[in-house]
């Protein structure tokens, strides 16, 4: 094909219906690529620290260390709402709650006994 | 008297012709648009004055030997766009691609502009009035594109005397995105298509955003060997962004390198437009097939949006793929404002960033692809 000169039509549909073919298939080859990351990369990235410690509310609660997304929850979202707003003294509607995530329980068995006990006696002193 | 009548003519007021003369006033009105109006400054600026400076008559400065013909050689050559490209990729955060792979279909199908306003070239070749061959149809229609650095550097290539009309018809209508594009999304989607809200987008490990880069830099050059000089430096940008380790030469592209090159990129384009190569009614074509090209662009990419709202079952927001013409970060605010405008609580910026930086790979493998058949 010689494109140098006027090119007709022709070849110019034909240079577009390959070339979109190109590009689709480029795109599409990419977007193959990264669904396959997903299950390469996306495990090992679970390990986010949490920015808001939330105070533990039931005092023996055994908190698993593995951690987990609490997706939707309604009732932990309500607790968890109430708790920083009882905490923190602002009301409901105020609190925007994004995102809650399991904390990794990293302290030592003694020192959760030891901030639990001193919870506990916050709650016996009111 | 004779002394003062050499000097006379030795002066620019003596030779200046007709056309120079309009071209200096459409420069000033450049100026003041970027100015006072704000339209594009950090482009306009120096394009504008690049203009002015060209048009001057006796001062040569893109004649060989000239200021700005030296500095046009990295333009002419190629070197700055790509450069640009550099610094646009350590600017890009590909994350929400990575997150939603399909979006990147979005930044597919609306280069069909691109296409569609090739063909339109090639129709009006058959004009009496106009001529375009198939190399100049090719340049004008990457406008399309909606990416500045990917148009120059093809015009530079196929058709370096277009490069004037083309940059101004790019980054015009770049500028105009908010304007064009809200009707025609509007017109092809339904209220209920427009409110769609999309789920969140998962979180993007660094790992994969370090190994994007190098994957896409592979395959798309290994298949597309013309697309080498756009996708490697696009590609190269982003893995100094990613990978985390050397922050000064993030901050340097990103910012100074930037700079520099747009400066030097603006200044040689505005240069290229010179009274003989500028008014010409394949200028005004240009122009014309510019618009066209942006709303065929933005069409397809909201017309394929549906498509993959019906496919995914009404999940997929429709609008997103207006954003698929790159025109980084603009196209993406736009589908943004438009869905808010339906439900306040809608927010799509993050959901359009994907078809929008895809866009900007789509446009610079459609470029390969024309360099392919007219380079």
């Amino acid at each position: 094909m010689n494109l140098q000169d006027g090119i007709s039509l022709g070849e110019a549909i034909f240079i577009t219906l390959f070339s979109m073919a190109i590009v689709f298939v480029t795109l599409l080859v990419i977007s193959f690529i990264l669904a396959g990351f997903k299950s390469v990369f996306y495990k090992e990235e679970k390990k986010v620290p949490v920015k808001k410690e939330v105070p533990p509310i039931s005092d023996n609660a055994v908190v698993d260390s593995t951690e987990e997304l609490v997706d939707n929850d309604e009732e932990i979202v309500a607790v968890i709402a109430s708790a920083i707003a009882a905490q923190t003294g602002e009301s409901v509607e105020n609190i925007y709650i994004r995102n809650i995530r399991r904390v990794p329980q990293n302290s030592p068995a003694w020192a959760v006994a030891g901030r639990q006990e001193g919870i506990h006696n916050n709650f016996n002193r009111r | 008297m004779d002394i003062l009548q050499k000097f006379w003519e030795s002066t620019g007021f003596a030779s200046m012709t007709g056309g120079e003369f309009i071209m200096i006033i459409i420069a000033l009105v450049f100026i003041y648009l970027a100015v006072k109006k704000g339209y594009e400054p950090y482009l306009l600026i120096p394009i504008a004055f690049g203009m002015l400076l060209v048009n001057m008559p006796e001062a040569g400065l893109m004649e060989d030997g000239g200021l700005l013909y030296y500095l046009y050689q990295g333009t002419d050559k190629g070197i700055y766009p790509p450069l640009i490209f550099l610094c646009v990729g350590a600017g890009t955060d590909f994350g929400p691609l990575i997150a939603n792979p399909k979006s990147i279909l979005l930044g597919a199908a609306a280069q069909f502009g691109i296409f569609f306003t090739f063909i339109g070239a090639i129709l009006l070749d058959k004009l009496p009035f106009v001529s375009f061959s198939g190399a100049e149809a090719a340049a004008t229609a990457i406008i399309g594109g909606a990416d500045g650095p990917t148009a120059l550097f093809l015009t530079s290539k196929l058709a370096p005397d277009l490069l004037g009309p083309i940059a101004i018809a790019a980054y015009s209508y770049m500028a105009l995105v908010p304007i064009i594009q809200p009707p025609i999304m509007k017109a092809l989607t339904t209220k209920e298509q427009r409110q769609v809200k999309m789920e969140q987008l998962r979180h993007v490990s660094k790992t994969e955003k370090v190994v994007f880069p190098i994957v896409v830099a592979l395959f798309t050059i290994l298949l597309l060997p013309s697309a080498a000089a756009l996708i490697g430096m696009l590609m190269l940008g982003n893995l100094i962004r990613e990978s985390g380790v050397v922050p000064k030469l993030a901050e340097t592209t990103q910012n100074s390198l930037m700079y520099i090159v747009t400066i030097l990129l603006g200044i040689t384009v505005g240069a290229k437009a010179e009274a003989e190569l500028f008014l010409t009614t394949q200028t005004l074509s240009i122009i014309a097939l510019g618009l066209v090209a942006f709303s065929v662009g933005t069409a397809t990419g909201v017309l394929f949006g549906r498509l993959m709202y019906k496919l995914s079952g009404g999940k997929i927001n429709p609008l997103i793929g207006a954003a698929g013409v790159s025109a980084v970060p603009m196209a993406a605010r736009v589908a943004q404002k438009v869905g808010q405008k339906e439900n306040p609580s809608n927010f799509l910026l993050m959901h359009a960033m994907g078809p929008n930086v895809a866009g900007v790979i789509g446009s610079a493998v459609a470029a390969g692809l024309l360099l392919m058949f007219f380079g």
